[in-house]
């Protein structure tokens, strides 16, 4: 029986080829091995002298990856040869070959193989035939795999930048959330405090309208020196140091601390109270009882007004904290955006003292908001313009209507944004300050923004032509 | 020194006992802090001692007490800050630059604010050389010895 290469090239038949080879081993006793599933027929990395040729059957080719796991190669067939490369190349089995079902396979050592070689030209066509139709076969896996893997690659690069997006939102949220449970968390305590700080301060107040009517002196002359110190101007310190000056000319033997005290009652008044004295050399070293007693009466009346004034000055303070940090968490209602300007620059007063302020609010509706997030983007806003500016610069603070939006704008006459960083300004993380500056969490504009987005409205950035920043806060009239 | 005017009262009228020895002009800002110097100056008066609050508008105390010790003339002047609340930065900046000799921090005492503004004072004098004779009812002891170690009483 013959066997010619070419005519199976023609027809294309691998398992004609095989059909032939079969026959061919049997008849020169060539060993047939039987495997059953799962068993192993060729472990990887062992020396393997023999050619093993699938008559049939599946065979399973797999190799375990670096961490261990099984990874499936390829599925091999009936005409399909085992062991091929370590046979060739006498290198260890490159895979392991396990038997998917029952299994047949001719056994071929070199010694049998190299025989068969020799002795017949038809064994070597087709052993020839069905090497290069397996290569072949396992080479156009190769490029079809290569081909799945470039695939795979890419979409897990997708994949990955979607993952980083995720990330960056998840941060994002996080620290915004953060940033503003501690607003929160801060506006809490503040008023808090400012609760805890109001009522002695109530007390203190209530007292001292009890006591101004109670200590008004009934003698008439008194009671109105007493109101002169209790509601009269107070007096400039230039005013009060030129008075000093006349006076201490005039009443050359007055010691000072009385000139002082004459020095800060009225003109009109005082020119009355000193109608008596004598001028000049014969001036007294010290002013006569009846005197006397009234100046005590105006200086009575000036600490109770100063008692007064000051603790409306702390209730006014301690007001405006009350409602700068009330209700920070989801709390919606009217509100007067004035009302939260004022409480705001009250609130950094403090440091809004060395700037020159100027407002301008008008006249402007109510709007439904959530005061506590509008104090926030406020305080942002002034900080930002705060630390834009150096002592005495100013600041300009404005509110009004536009159609059915309000707007309140806030513009420093610093050095103005870089023109590239005016939308950038607005995203996460963007800071000029240096870390351990106190605010400078890089968060403050583009949390504002969120908020003033979840109002509705818009939070927009430019530079004035005048030079420095300006912010505009717009909100929808509901 | 002091923007607010109730505190600026409330430190002359605590002061007020010394200035039968030492007149008191007060200030509400900077620019007429230093109209005073000039004028006192000009009136060849001496200025012993400057009291300054430290968060003023427009200019903090520190920064003053700095600039008005640039002045060769003004270097003996003894120079307290009256604070309520200086950062450590500006507390270092005006002991190095203004050579402030004491802190005040406020809620102020009477009785410490006068014993701190006594001691000055007296620094002042026995630094200036003056005769310390008319100002001894404000010192205390050791500030009297050190007078007479001096040698610069007469008695």
């Amino acid at each position: 029986m013959n066997y010619k290469a070419s005519e199976v090239w023609e027809h294309g038949n691998t398992l004609g080829t095989m059909s032939w080879l079969s026959e061919y081993l049997v008849k020169n006793d060539v060993p047939v091995l039987e495997y059953h599933a799962g068993d192993l027929i060729l472990e990887s990395g062992c020396d393997n002298d023999a050619l093993y040729i699938i008559k049939s059957g599946t065979v399973e080719l797999s190799k375990s990856n670096k961490i261990g796991q099984r990874v499936i190669i390829d599925e091999l067939r009936v005409g399909s040869f085992l062991g091929m490369i370590s046979f060739w190349t006498s290198q260890k089995t490159l895979a392991c070959s396990r038997a998917i079902d029952s299994v047949t396979c001719f056994r071929l050592n070199k010694k049998l193989f190299l025989e068969l070689i020799d002795q017949d030209s038809s064994f070597y066509h087709a052993v020839w035939v069905l090497t290069t139709e397996s290569l072949t076969d396992r080479y156009r896996n190769v490029v079809h795999l290569n081909l799945d893997i470039a695939a795979l690659t890419q979409k897990l690069s997708e994949q990955k930048l979607a993952l980083q997006d995720s990330i960056d939102t998840l941060q994002k949220t996080r620290e915004q959330y953060v940033s503003r449970e501690r607003h929160a968390v801060m506006g809490e305590l503040m008023a808090g405090i400012a609760h805890e700080i109001n009522n002695p301060c109530s007390s203190l107040l209530h007292s001292v309208t009890a006591l101004s009517k109670s200590l008004v002196p009934e003698n008439s002359s008194l009671s109105e020196v007493w109101n002169e110190g209790f509601l009269g101007d107070v007096k400039s310190t230039a005013d009060v140091r030129s008075s000093i000056k006349l006076l201490e000319s005039n009443y050359p033997n007055l010691p000072r601390p009385t000139l002082r005290k004459l020095a800060s009652i009225n003109d009109e008044t005082l020119s009355v109270l000193l109608k008596d004295i004598p001028l000049g050399k014969k001036s007294p070293n010290k002013l006569p009882e009846p005197l006397l007693l009234k100046l005590n009466s105006i200086e009575q009346a000036k600490h109770l007004r100063v008692i007064e004034k000051s603790s409306e000055r702390i209730s006014t303070i301690v007001q405006s904290i009350k409602s700068y940090g009330r209700k920070s968490s989801d709390n919606w209602e009217m509100i007067d955006l004035r009302k939260n300007i004022q409480d705001t620059l009250i609130i950094l007063n403090n440091k809004l003292k060395h700037r020159n302020v100027a407002l301008q609010l008008n006249s402007i509706p109510s709007i439904r908001a959530n005061a506590g997030e509008i104090n926030q983007i406020l305080t942002n806003l002034l900080v930002n313009a705060l630390e834009a500016t150096k002592e005495n610069d100013s600041i300009l603070v404005r509110c009004f209507t536009n159609n059915d939006k309000i707007s309140i704008q806030i513009e420093d006459s610093g050095k103005g944004i870089a023109v590239d960083s005016l939308e950038k300004i607005f995203e996460n993380n963007f800071t000029t300050k240096n870390s351990g500056t106190g605010f400078g969490l890089g968060l403050g504009l583009s949390l504002s923004r969120d908020i003033a987005e979840k109002h509705n409205g818009c939070l927009t950035a430019s530079n004035r032509a005048e030079g420095g920043a300006s912010f505009t806060l717009t909100l929808p009239v509901s | 020194m002091d923007d607010e005017r109730d505190v600026l009262d409330s430190v002359v009228m605590d002061l007020e006992g010394l200035e039968s020895l030492f007149p008191i002009e007060a200030a509400s800002s900077a620019a007429e802090a230093h109209e005073i110097l000039q004028e006192i100056k000009q009136q060849g008066d001496r200025i012993g001692l400057i009291i300054c609050d430290h968060v003023m508008p427009l200019k903090n105390g520190s920064d003053l007490l700095i600039e008005i010790h640039k002045d060769s003339e003004n270097k003996s002047i003894r120079k307290i800050l009256l604070t309520g609340q200086a950062g450590l930065t500006d507390t270092i900046e005006a002991i190095n630059k203004a050579k402030i000799t004491h802190f005040i921090s406020k809620p102020w005492d009477k009785e410490n604010l006068l014993s701190v503004v006594k001691r000055e004072l007296s620094n002042f004098i026995l630094n200036s050389e003056m005769d310390p004779l008319p100002y001894l009812s404000i010192m205390e002891p050791d500030h009297i010895n050190k007078a007479a170690q001096n040698g610069l009483m007469e008695q």
